[in-house]
């Protein structure tokens, strides 16, 4: 369980984040939608613990994030984050890169070898697999990110637009459905932010739309619906909360008299 | 059959690559001097030129250094790591002797450094003394290095004050003698307590690597947080893992750790400052102070940044943010423990020396104990960690290499 409590940041001038207060229960995933620059990576990048919000706190399982050594390494233990872009030491092979990562989460050795071996298989890196990071596509990449993110095999888990960077369509649709079983199960927390509306709509049990530095609405997609009074598809849902002119804006658009 | 000589002390004898390249370099030097008297009647008396004289002791220092340096490089478990892995699958123990040879001194090492005296004293006309002190150096000050290796603490610390106390003014003679075989007889109890202590922890990765025993994936790779303490070798595992690693293996230093290290500084700074016999050093003592003030912040901020900038404190009002400003305490506490005691040290009149001495170490202890530690600060402080600068290059390549939206 993942409890945002009056989060509030800046990092010079302008806030980033205003009084955010968000709780994701054990067994939920929860997509994070708004516009670009609106502070969705700083959100996630605080609930990961990559930075202490200027107000407010993180709560993961009921510890407190960064309140004693102890409560932080469990934590630690219990959570992974993928950023969007995310940086793999390229010497290594990306099977060796797996299962550093997985030791350093005391995955268990032979469990280990074999989630790797199927998560490679998964995401089409068999062959690649065993070749040095650097030679890997910027796709292949994300895709070894997103497999050090599984193979941690962790309850709580941050994903930063976890279907960008240039993934084939064949691992969005592998993410997707590794995204869905993983929320099937109770245990499990799931943060991530995504402007795929598709997507959303397919794996989030809510969704928080955030929006000029606050949390304007999170609930479920039929939620969202009856409080928009919308009841088209989460683009439209999302134009309503997030602009609610764009649409009037796009008939003027094709509507203008030619002068 | 019993041996008078343990067999295996022989194998101490130098390589005859290395006697070979003894002998030809200072034969040509001095061929070439022979050379030069033929062709020359007038530099007959070239062998006692001064110049002639430093290259024959430079010669001859290096050549019982580079002997110290191989007796121990070649001998000491600690300098091959291969051997030592080796040693620590085998039945030795420490009361048996070293397979490859001996660490310690033997009737050889005399035979070898005697050659070379003879040489320096009759051949060279140069002081006799020059290679057998070149050689007990290195070899000393090389075992007293083997001893941190190996953590043999007491003996290290022990050792940390006792050299030093050899450039006190008064240490010369009997008192020198006195003070070498003090220094000898750390050394031996500490090595002795090291081999005991065989096999030591730093050879858990060599060991592992040729057993059968541990799991494959151990073998393959070892990863421990970001630093794999079995190598010592600093092992990335990328980002945003180096900065989340739920392995933090910066242990705190402890406080008597601390208090050792502390004396030890103040006593080096007391033996340099009476061998050179200075005035008070106050401002060396604050300059030194400031310094070390900024490394331990260099330290402590060289993955962090603030959560947010100096425009944002004032625009905020929170011009002081505890849970970050509280790395700036210490640095400042020791800055100010300077300045306090270089007063102090002005007023202390001939017992300056003992006074600047103190105020060292009491830098040093503050800033080695002074909270947070390292490992606090990284996981409980308020701040924002940062991309490393090796990373940052190539995380704008693939940001201009893929458009991507970000939120």
């Amino acid at each position: 369980m993942i409890k945002v409590v009056d989060v509030s940041h800046h990092y010079g001038l302008k806030p980033v984040l205003s009084h955010i207060d968000l709780e994701v229960p054990a067994g939920q995933v929860i997509a994070v939608m708004g516009p670009n620059g609106v502070g969705k990576s700083t959100l996630l990048g605080i609930i990961a613990g990559l930075l202490a919000p200027a107000r407010g706190h993180v709560e993961v399982n009921g510890l407190r994030r960064r309140s004693s050594e102890k409560a932080e390494l469990q934590i630690r233990r219990q959570l992974t984050f993928l950023p969007d872009h995310p940086w793999l030491p390229e010497f290594m092979t990306a099977r060796e890169w797996l299962l550093a990562v997985g030791q350093l989460y005391d995955v268990e050795a032979d469990r280990l070898m074999d989630h790797i071996s199927r998560l490679l298989d998964l995401f089409q890196l068999t062959e690649q697999g065993d070749a040095p990071i650097r030679t890997c596509s910027n796709g292949q990449k994300k895709k070894v990110a997103i497999c050090g993110a599984l193979v941690a095999e962790t309850p709580v888990l941050v994903l930063d637009e976890p279907f960008t960077g240039g993934l084939d369509p064949a691992a969005i649709l592998a993410l997707r459905r590794v995204l869905k079983h993983l929320a099937e199960r109770p245990d499990v927390t799931i943060v991530m932010a995504s402007q795929i509306p598709e997507l959303v709509e397919q794996l989030a049990d809510r969704i928080a739309i955030l929006n000029g530095t606050r949390v304007v609405a999170c609930d479920t997609l039929a939620g969202l619906r009856a409080s928009t009074g919308c009841q088209g598809s989460l683009p439209e849902v999302f134009e309503r909360l997030v602009h609610p002119q764009t649409l009037e804006h796009i008939e003027n658009y094709f509507n203008r008299p030619k002068a | 059959m019993k041996r008078v000589l343990p067999f295996h002390s022989n194998a101490v004898w130098p390589p005859a690559s290395m006697v070979g390249a003894f002998i030809v370099i200072y034969a040509v030097i001095e061929l070439g001097l022979s050379l030069i008297q033929l062709a020359l009647p007038v530099m007959a008396g070239v062998r006692e030129l001064q110049e002639i004289k430093n290259t024959r002791a430079v010669m001859l220092g290096v050549a019982a250094a580079w002997y110290a340096v191989y007796r121990l490089w070649r001998f000491h478990p600690a300098c091959n790591r291969e051997y030592a892995g080796w040693l620590s699958l085998s039945p030795w123990t420490a009361a048996r002797p070293l397979p490859l040879g001996p660490i310690h001194l033997v009737w050889q090492d005399l035979a070898i450094v005697g050659a070379l005296t003879l040489i320096a004293g009759f051949h060279a006309h140069l002081d006799p003394a020059i290679p057998g002190v070149a050689f007990g150096l290195i070899y000393l000050g090389g075992l007293t290095c083997l001893l941190a290796v190996t953590r043999q603490w007491p003996a290290w610390v022990a050792l940390g004050f006792l050299w030093p106390t050899l450039a006190l003014p008064g240490a010369a003679g009997w008192p020198a003698v006195g003070i070498g075989g003090a220094l000898i007889l750390v050394l031996w109890h500490g090595q002795r307590q090291s081999l005991r202590a065989f096999p030591w922890g730093f050879l858990d990765h060599a060991r592992s690597k040729g057993t059968g025993g541990e799991s494959i994936l151990h073998k393959e790779i070892h990863v421990e947080g970001v630093t794999n303490p079995a190598n010592g070798k600093s092992f990335s595992v990328g980002w945003p893992l180096v900065a989340l690693t739920p392995k933090l293996v910066k242990e705190p230093v402890r406080l008597s750790s601390g208090f050792w290290i502390s004396a030890l500084v103040g006593w080096w700074m007391f033996c340099a400052s009476a061998r050179i016999n200075s005035d008070p050093l106050s401002p060396l003592v604050l300059l030194f102070a400031v310094l070390a003030a900024m490394l331990r912040l260099v330290l402590y901020s060289g993955t962090v940044v603030p959560p947010f900038n100096v425009w944002g404190r004032i625009a905020t009002g929170r011009i002081i943010v505890p849970g970050f400003d509280r790395v700036f305490v210490t640095p400042m506490a020791a800055v100010l423990v300077a300045i306090l005691g270089s007063i102090i040290v002005g007023r202390c009149g001939s017992w300056f020396r003992v006074a600047e001495s103190c105020v060292m170490a009491a830098v040093c202890f503050v800033l080695i104990t002074g909270g947070p530690t390292l490992r606090n600060w990284l996981l409980t402080g308020h701040h924002r960690y940062r991309l490393p600068a090796r990373f940052r290059s190539k995380t704008r390549a693939a940001r201009a290499g893929s458009f991507q939206m970000t939120g």
